[in-house]
């Protein structure tokens, strides 16, 4: 008795949780959007999933969108040259005081008019410190930003007073020193653009769906971790976009995103969906040739422990770097498409690229033996520090073959560690104790924003370049900002990046490009420093 | 069986308070800045990251940070991650795309095994059962994410059949080809177990009895073998859906699928403590409630473990 309701129980239950799995199934099928194929005059873009889609609030894994919603004050230009854009001119005498004259006639998607208090809103919430936007440094440098900063307590103000509309379209923009930069730094620069009154009511909600006054506008909301949709904006000012509309799509993993691309899935991928490192040598075949290799301001080195006794000799750092074959790296592992570091300034930057690195930078393996024991040897292992998990396992491992063979070095030890968070942790905390490679990107043309950050003693990424100081290159520095005119500042940077390869605290390796497949869909693709220009983007007919 | 019932779900809060705090402890104790991972590329100035700290209570000691959790917690308040989105809408976006994905693994994976078992088991040492063997040893012991990107490059890119990553063309398309992957482990196992299972039921008394009674040989089979032979089955399928349920990180991120695998990856590298604590909360509640379902499905299929 007992055992035939035993039988007739057993299969039941199984029944029972497959029909309730079929149920769920069922369920959820309905949930699909189906969409397929693709729209004629419409393309669809790879990217990372940004934090934000405001410009000033994100981690800046959203330029592409921000281009696409947002009308710069000043664009960067063929050549990297800034373009006066929504700006009609900036002007300064003393570059302290500035006057921002805006064209007159633009109009936010949802038809508000841009005006200079629309740039006062998006400025002054960028800089107000309770709202916590990572972006907030940008107007450090403007009047009355420690009144919204305090170092401690609450902030006495909400609005920045040097930053004023005088009348409807014209800003006049006090800084606390000069700066011959500022419109370099506006070109390409996150933060700068105008907020409409609606984002004041709830940034948040405004975020999910920001209207801007750009090329594009939302068409819907944004689709967290899967897609954002845009269309062309019809109240847009500047020359409208030659396609109708765009998406961008996001993945978590660039290998997908490249299969995808290749697949013809996704038309082109974003700056922030980036060739893996590892396909790089292959994607100009797996492309046939539908390939763009843009200038980038995007160097990498290797640093120095400057802490550890080991390192302190100039000598040993110039043996590491000279051991280093960066030309066969770039074109062995790279596919030739990166270019082999002459400086830490490229051709990218304003001014151009220097060669200030000259003989630390040439390939000689007999001089890197000589300067290895003119520095006292090497004994024990060598630590080569670098985050695992990105494709840069046969980069770093390069690195370290080369130094083996041409230093003699045998013990070189590769350490991974696994996340950015973690590399940068023990970076910052001196933990390492061997070479580290580490890059620095900036989406400005100026060298203030790699020279500042990463070399001078204040820098944010000091620790990038194993907290190097010397105070005449922070002074250089400095004049170079506070000069009177562009070739002056040029020349201050120039002198001041010599002096630091001088030092010699790092080794520049290579200048990264941004590479960019596309699909046979596109006739014409254009990037520039601030990321995808989908006004320039043309289909083929 | 009620104080059965009311025992195990003691236990169930005791595991639950127990892996939140020590989830919670681990996240917490991760080297790294989650601060200095928000911002990317460079520093946030001090003001920001002052108010950032204030905003997340990184600035209090771990004690207080995760009586703070807690308070929420009971205030069905999951937390805000650090980009400033509700745990809670993360989690709801990301689940039922991780449920498609798994329950169409589940399916796969209990239809096929099941029938690749039987046939392998009545088919022994013939063809059908080498074959079976060999796919299903080459299936366990090669690494998913090749598998994955194996599937990926034949199955989306060159012959088109399915998507390559993503879900945009929803159920049943987008979901196939990662659900098979996801699944393709326990096919094998679950294959193993049913042949090895049909194999000695068929050796057994009562099914020379049952052929001795004349029943025929495919009644034999699926009345009186399949049904002793799929009890161990039925716990080992009961245990992989609370698995499969609980997202797979390598498929769905080979596949572009926004489940909750992805989210806990991210969250993991990103260090966001709460999305973390908050996912794998849930996921101990799925285990344990597998857990529970397949004890009481053994109380009722024999009275003896009933205590």
């Amino acid at each position: 008795m007992n055992r035939s309701r035993c039988r007739i129980g057993r299969p039941g239950a199984l029944t029972a949780v497959a029909l309730l799995g079929a149920a769920t199934v069922t369920g959820c099928a309905g949930g699909g959007s189906g969409a397929g194929g693709f729209d004629s005059d419409a393309v669809t873009v790879a990217e990372q999933e940004p934090d934000h889609l405001i410009p000033g609030w994100g981690n800046g894994y959203n330029d592409d969108e921000s281009n696409a919603l947002f009308a710069p004050l000043v664009a960067v230009g063929p050549d990297n040259q800034p373009v006066l854009n929504q700006a009609a001119s900036i002007k300064s005498s003393d570059n302290r005081v500035w006057t921002i004259k805006i064209k007159p006639g633009w109009t936010f998607s949802n038809g508000e008019p841009v005006t200079a208090q629309s740039y006062l809103d998006g400025w002054n919430t960028a800089a107000y410190s309770p709202n916590a936007w990572q972006f907030n440094y940008m107007f450090a440098n403007v009047k009355g930003y420690k009144a919204l900063n305090p170092a401690t307590g609450k902030p006495t103000a909400k609005t920045l007073s040097g930053a004023v509309a005088t009348d409807d379209h014209t800003i006049r923009l006090t800084l606390t020193k000069p700066d011959s930069q500022l419109i370099l730094e506006m070109a390409g620069g996150y933060a700068w653009n105008p907020l409409p009154k609606v984002a004041l009511k709830d940034l948040k909600a405004y975020d999910e769906a920001p209207i801007g006054d750009g090329p594009f506008m939302m068409d819907g909301r944004w689709e967290h971790n899967r897609q954002i949709k845009m269309k062309r904006s019809p109240t847009y000012a500047g020359t409208p976009a030659k396609v109708t509309a765009v998406t961008f799509k996001m993945y978590s993993s660039t290998e997908t995103a490249y299969t995808d691309l290749q697949a013809g899935n996704v038309d082109v991928n974003g700056v922030w969906s980036f060739i893996p490192p590892e396909k790089l040598s292959q994607v100009k075949q797996n492309f046939q040739g539908r390939v763009l290799v843009t200038p980038q301001v995007y160097p990498h080195w290797l640093a120095f422990p400057l802490w550890d006794n080991r390192f302190a000799d100039a000598k040993v750092r110039e043996a590491i770097s000279v051991s280093i074959d960066r030309k066969t790296i770039v074109d062995k592992i790279f596919g030739g498409l990166f270019e082999p570091a002459e400086g830490l300034l490229g051709k990218a930057n304003a001014g151009g690229a220097t060669g200030s690195c000259g003989d630390k930078c040439a390939y000689d393996p007999g001089r890197a033996k000589q300067l290895l024991a003119a520095a006292g040897g090497w004994s024990g292992p060598l630590n080569l520090y670098y985050i695992g998990g990105q494709g840069l396992d046969s980069y770093v491992q390069a690195i370290a073959n080369n130094i083996r063979q041409n230093l003699g070095i045998q013990n070189v030890v590769l350490k991974a560690i696994p996340t950015p968070a973690q590399y940068a942790a023990n970076v910052a905390d001196k933990k390492v104790d061997g070479p580290f490679i580490y890059q620095w990107s900036s989406s400005t043309p100026s060298p203030q924003d790699l020279l500042a950050g990463v070399f001078q003693k204040s820098g944010s990424g000091s620790a990038r370049a194993g907290y190097y100081s010397n105070a005449s290159v922070d002074s250089g520095i400095a004049a170079a900002q506070a000069a009177a005119s562009g070739s002056a500042a040029t020349d201050s940077y120039h002198r001041a990046e010599a002096q630091i390869m001088a030092d010699f605290p790092v080794a520049p390796i290579y200048q990264a490009t941004q590479v960019t497949a596309y699909s046979p869909r596109i006739k014409k693709v254009s990037i520039n420093l601030s990321g995808l220009d989908l006004t320039a983007l043309e289909l083929e007919k | 069986m009620t104080r059965f019932l009311l025992w195990r779900l003691l236990h169930l809060v005791i595991v639950f308070i127990g892996v939140t705090f020590i989830i919670y402890f681990a996240v917490w104790k991760l080297p790294g800045d989650p601060i200095r991972v928000l911002a990317g590329n460079r520093a946030v100035s001090p003001s920001t990251e002052a108010a950032l700290r204030a905003r997340y209570h990184l600035d209090e000691s771990f004690i207080q940070q995760y009586f703070h959790y807690v308070v929420g917690l009971l205030r069905g308040d999951l937390g805000t991650s650090f980009e400033g989105r509700p745990v809670s809408q993360q989690m709801s976006q990301a689940w039922p795309v991780t449920a498609k994905l798994g329950i169409t693994a589940w399916l796969l994976e209990s239809i096929l095994g099941v029938v690749f078992g039987v046939v392998a088991a009545v088919r022994h040492r013939r063809l059908a059962d080498h074959a079976i063997l060999l796919v299903s040893i080459a299936i366990i012991s090669a690494p998913v994410f090749v598998l994955a990107f194996t599937a990926q490059l034949a199955f989306g890119v060159n012959l088109k059949w399915f998507p390559v990553a993503g879900v945009s063309e929803g159920w049943p398309r987008s979901y196939i080809l990662p659900a098979f992957i996801l699944a393709a482990f326990g096919i094998a196992s679950v294959t193993r177990l049913v042949r090895t299972n049909v194999l000695d039921n068929l050796r057994a008394d009562y099914t020379r009895t049952a052929h001795a009674k004349g029943l025929s040989p495919l009644r034999v089979i699926v009345r009186h073998v399949m049904r002793n032979s799929l009890i161990p089955a039925v716990t080992v399928l009961a245990i992989d859906l609370g698995y499969l349920l609980s997202g797979a990180i390598v498929v769905e991120g080979v596949f572009n699928i926004p489940g909750i695998g992805q989210l806990l990856f991210t969250s993991v590298a990103n260090q966001e403590g709460t999305v973390v604590v908050g996912i794998a909360s849930i996921l101990v509640v799925i285990f344990l409630v597998a857990n529970l379902v397949v004890d009481v499905l053994y109380g009722v299929l024999d009275p003896r473990v009933r205590t």
